[in-house]
């Protein structure tokens, strides 16, 4: 016997709507039925078209801008307790050639010692190179917006992750202890370099060194930085060695 | 008392914003809009019933103001100005060709549907929110929204193509 359905019934049955016993119904007359069987296709085959569309759409990274503005429509209805609201780089804003410039003297600038790897007297503020021990951990597994302390009471503030144009990952943090730094750490192969450091006020924010930000947002201008990661691709690209 | 909903919002905003898209189809204005949502829910956390879920109110407070919008650019004329549209997005990190024709033909389809479908099968086909769900936060009883949804479904697929969609 053929029995006739209406498109929803069929689109029902396709989303496993339907309640029994018009379920097994249905499906034992596609079975039978040739164009029953068709017109089920098609529905079945415009929902995978709409998922096909729209599911990399949520992939795709807030614009820092909006994600900015809802974390300070956030911060102002809550009191700025809940979301951390860590200072955002500006990824987008160049700075123009001259504090390209400066980044190569603060690179290359002698300045000695790196937050949890040493220590001594004479303690200049920050350097770069390869991360081991503790530190490096933290850089690869603290989601940014967290905090961890090291051994020596130094606290590691990731802030945010994200590739560079060679594609490498890349995270932005900050040291707060006895020196206090932001530095950009990079994972070429399977070790944390530091690329970048810069002294920053400490937490009683008695050293100021002149515009870090710019020299920051220059420097991932120069790396070619891509918009910081959400959390579900950081989480991923952190897990991925 | 009131739960602090900030954190939920920020991991909800890719969604709300693909949302928005759906809507309004243009991403500036997209992004204007999921922060005005954010801002109203902020302002009125309380009209958040215990039993909904924040992504279906989140949802709704959305769309309010997409119809707000709308309302005033009929009243005062205003154009939407269509700088950049959103579309080609999921079609960019596609390497396969034929894969990638076909998603746009897709795209293009759906974007062509009337607006209340296309919302639909954002809602119900990419969200999994159910039917009586979908009805509740359009206001609509559940047999128009299958109604419009099955519309929808077999036209975007007609104008694929059944055959050609098989490419999924």
């Amino acid at each position: 016997m053929n029995r006739t359905y209406d498109d929803e019934t069929l689109m029902a049955f396709a989303d496993g709507a339907l309640e029994e016993p018009l379920f097994s119904q249905v499906a034992a007359d596609i079975e039978a039925d040739a164009d029953l069987a068709a017109r089920l296709d098609a529905l079945v085959m415009g929902k995978d078209l709409a998922r096909a569309v729209y599911r990399p759409l949520a992939q795709v990274p807030v614009p820092r801008k909006l994600r900015q503005n809802v974390e300070a429509a956030i911060a102002a209805a809550e009191g700025g307790k809940v979301v951390p609201l860590r200072r955002r780089v500006a990824f987008g804003s160049w700075q123009g050639m001259a504090a390209a410039a400066a980044i190569a003297c603060v690179v290359a600038g002698p300045v000695g010692y790196f937050l949890g790897q040493g220590g001594g007297e004479d303690r200049p503020l920050v350097a770069t190179g390869p991360v081991e021990g503790a530190l490096a951990d933290l850089i690869g597994t603290i989601p940014s917006g967290g905090e961890a302390v090291l051994a020596d009471g130094t606290r590691f503030l990731p802030i945010a992750s994200f590739e560079d144009q060679a594609g490498r990952l890349c995270r932005e943090f900050e040291l707060m202890g006895e020196t206090a730094a932001l530095a950009v750490a990079c994972r070429p192969a399977d070790v944390w370099q530091v690329e970048m450091a810069l002294a920053i006020p400490g937490e009683d924010g008695d050293y100021r060194p002149a515009s870090s930000l710019p020299v920051l947002e220059s420097y991932l201008s120069a790396i070619g930085a891509g918009a910081p990661m959400s959390t579900e691709e950081e989480r991923a690209a952190l897990a991925s060695e | 008392m009131t739960t602090a909903i900030g954190p939920r919002l920020i991991e909800l905003l890719p969604r709300l914003r693909r949302y928005a898209i759906a809507l309004c189809r243009v991403a500036d204005v997209a992004d204007e809009l999921v922060q005005t949502a954010c801002e109203r829910a902020l302002a009125h956390p309380g009209s958040l019933a215990g039993d909904v879920p924040l992504d279906a109110w989140m949802f709704r407070v959305l769309r309010n103001a997409w119809y707000d919008r709308l309302r005033r650019q009929r009243t005062r004329g205003e154009e939407l100005e269509v700088s950049e549209r959103a579309d080609l997005v999921a079609v960019e990190g596609e390497q396969v060709p034929e894969r990638r024709l076909l998603l746009a033909d897709a795209m293009a389809a759906i974007d062509r549907l009337p607006g209340d479908q296309r919302e639909l099968m954002l809602l119900v086909c990419v969200e999994d929110f159910s039917y009586r769900q979908a009805a509740e936060m359009l206001d609509l009883p559940i047999g128009t929204v299958m109604s419009r949804l099955a519309r929808a479904r077999k036209r975007v697929a007609e104008e694929v193509g059944v055959d050609r969609g098989r490419l999924l």
